[in-house]
């Protein structure tokens, strides 16, 4: 079971539905359940699947809130961002899952069940938190969502975000968010969440990175010029990431077929 | 039937068939299951997917219906299966239309995986648009099927670079995609709509040849242009700092769009 430790909640019924599960981590009550996303949703962990592996998260407390108006970006990898998203929802955040991957015949470039599993088996202690319904939100994303190599044969999950996947710097703003904390351990942000946070900072909404291994918070500066948006617009719409037609990113690579044509 | 004509037949249906089909497995993939809560709430924008396809599916049925049975060539009107043809045509047109609009930044994931309520009206005045562009084309006599997709493929031409032209212009797409603006949306579908159906009136009439259909389609056509240096400006001056801030501004400017479409139309008279 993941962190915070839940030996003490009331055991909730079964979950037996994607629907249900949905709900828990998404419930309609909360502005920030629209951005949620469904993908890993359709999906039920198999009966027997291995219980998750007990991460435990206690950088939490450690978090620079300062005003309290702060939304948050989790990326870290795996089920360590869930395990942090469960730990700020007891600090009043709203865990919002975006993770956008699928499963697929053959091996999976991005691991999925331990994040299945980690969504099912952490719902009980979600569900017995009595977040606010206007709690700031606090998104969580898996800083593997772009490592690994996708072979022939392989089911290539990998993923990425995009501005539509975040509320707008309006949107923030308007609910009393000032600025926006990346928890992220290693390096600067990716890419694609780098776009996001660019838009963001162009309309005024600020961000920081807080590296929980060194409890250090340092500001993102960026380049928001017109030319830096749309080098990085067009790096997106040229991603090369396979997107699955039921929704969510992930596709089989096909196995290259030896021709019977050509030259002797 | 000809062999050309059997054959634009197959491919329209397959094309219609894959476009929309896609759409209607995504819906029923991702909207169908996770729109509403387990105790019968609706989340926002849970459903409007679904409803969306499914509107701009009848929506395109009854245009062609209505066009090529009262305004389609002559030996079209009164025969079953050329009205078929042409009608998965038009839904071909229009399946094509779903990919054109990544054009402006639209995907299939805006409508089902983010639910977002503004691109769920983008893609339906989108839909309109491009209807209203392949009804024009279906408008007056001509010597076959290819004309038919001349003109429309002329008419969606100038559709997609306009589209083009106004999401460069304007900050309008982001207003849809990431503040999921509906005000704007329906601002901007309307002025699709009205820019379909002026281009669509810019292709009908009787065939005489390329280059006079052409010719007509730039001569006709042109106020297109002022359609969207209207919405650049008004995009300036009716900015609100808040989502849906000037949600009936942005309805009454474009239920305007849609009469200036109408009245130019209008004035112009039945083509020829």
């Amino acid at each position: 079971m993941l962190l915070p430790d839940d030996s003490t909640s009331p055991r909730m019924k079964p979950l037996t539905d994607a629907r249900a599960l949905f709900e828990i981590w998404a419930p309609v009550a909360s502005p920030w359940s629209a951005w949620a996303k469904p993908a890993l949703f359709t999906y039920l962990p198999e009966a027997n699947s291995a219980p998750v592996e007990r991460i435990p998260w206690t950088s939490a407390a450690a978090l620079p809130l300062g005003s309290g108006r702060h939304a948050i970006v989790v990326d870290l990898p795996s089920v360590e961002g869930i395990a942090c998203g469960l730990a700020l929802a007891e600090r009043g955040f709203r865990p919002v899952p975006l993770y956008n991957l699928t499963q697929g015949i053959g091996k999976e470039v991005v691991a999925v069940d331990p994040l299945i599993a980690a969504l099912h088996e952490g719902a009980e202690s979600l569900q017995a938190l009595a977040i606010p319904d206007d709690a700031p939100p606090a998104f969580l994303l898996d800083s593997n969502r772009h490592v690994g190599v996708a072979a022939p044969s392989m089911f290539d999950n990998r993923w990425m975000v995009f501005p539509q996947d975040f509320p707008s710097a309006r949107a923030l703003t308007s609910a009393g968010i000032e600025r926006v904390l990346v928890i992220r351990r290693e390096g600067a942000p990716r890419v694609d969440l780098l776009s996001v946070l660019r838009l963001w900072k162009r309309e005024g909404l600020a961000s920081a990175r807080f590296d929980p291994a060194s409890g250090e918070t340092i500001d993102l500066a960026m380049d928001t010029s017109l030319l830096a948006v749309f080098s990085a617009h067009l790096s997106m719409i040229f991603h090369g990431l396979r997107e699955n037609a039921a929704g969510g990113f992930g596709g089989r690579v096909p196995v290259p077929q030896a021709t019977s044509g050509g030259f002797a | 039937m000809s062999e050309p004509e059997v054959f634009a037949l197959i491919a329209s249906l397959v094309v219609g068939f894959i476009g929309w089909g896609w759409l209607a497995t995504r819906g029923a993939m991702v909207d169908r299951r996770l729109w509403s809560t387990t105790d019968g709430r609706m989340r926002p924008g849970g459903g409007f997917g679904c409803l969306a396809t499914i509107f701009a599916w009848f929506s395109i049925g009854a245009v062609l219906f209505y066009v090529l049975l009262n305004f389609a060539a002559s030996d079209v009107k009164p025969d079953a299966k050329y009205v078929v043809l042409y009608l998965l045509m038009g839904y071909a047109f229009a399946a094509v239309n779903t990919i054109a609009l990544r054009l402006y930044g639209w995907k299939v994931p805006d409508m089902f995986e983010r639910r977002n309520r503004a691109a769920h009206t983008l893609f339906y005045t989108a839909t309109l648009a491009s209807v209203c562009a392949y009804a024009g084309a279906n408008i007056g006599d001509g010597p076959g099927f290819y004309v038919v997709i001349y003109c429309a493929a002329l008419a969606h031409l100038g559709l997609y670079t306009l589209v083009v032209v106004h999401a460069a212009l304007n900050r309008t797409v982001y207003r849809i995609l990431v503040d999921r603006d509906r005000g704007v949306a329906f601002r901007a579908g309307c002025m699709f709509v009205a820019i379909g159906a002026i281009l669509g009136r810019a292709v009908a009439g009787n065939w005489t040849g390329f280059d006079a259909a052409t010719g007509d389609f730039f001569r006709l056509g042109w106020p297109t242009v002022l359609f969207v240096s209207a919405d650049t400006i008004v995009a300036r001056v009716a900015l609100s700092r808040e989502i849906d801030g000037n949600l009936w501004v942005d309805r009454f400017t474009g239920v305007v769009y849609l009469l200036a479409a109408v009245g130019y139309i209008f004035m112009l008279g039945a083509p020829v």
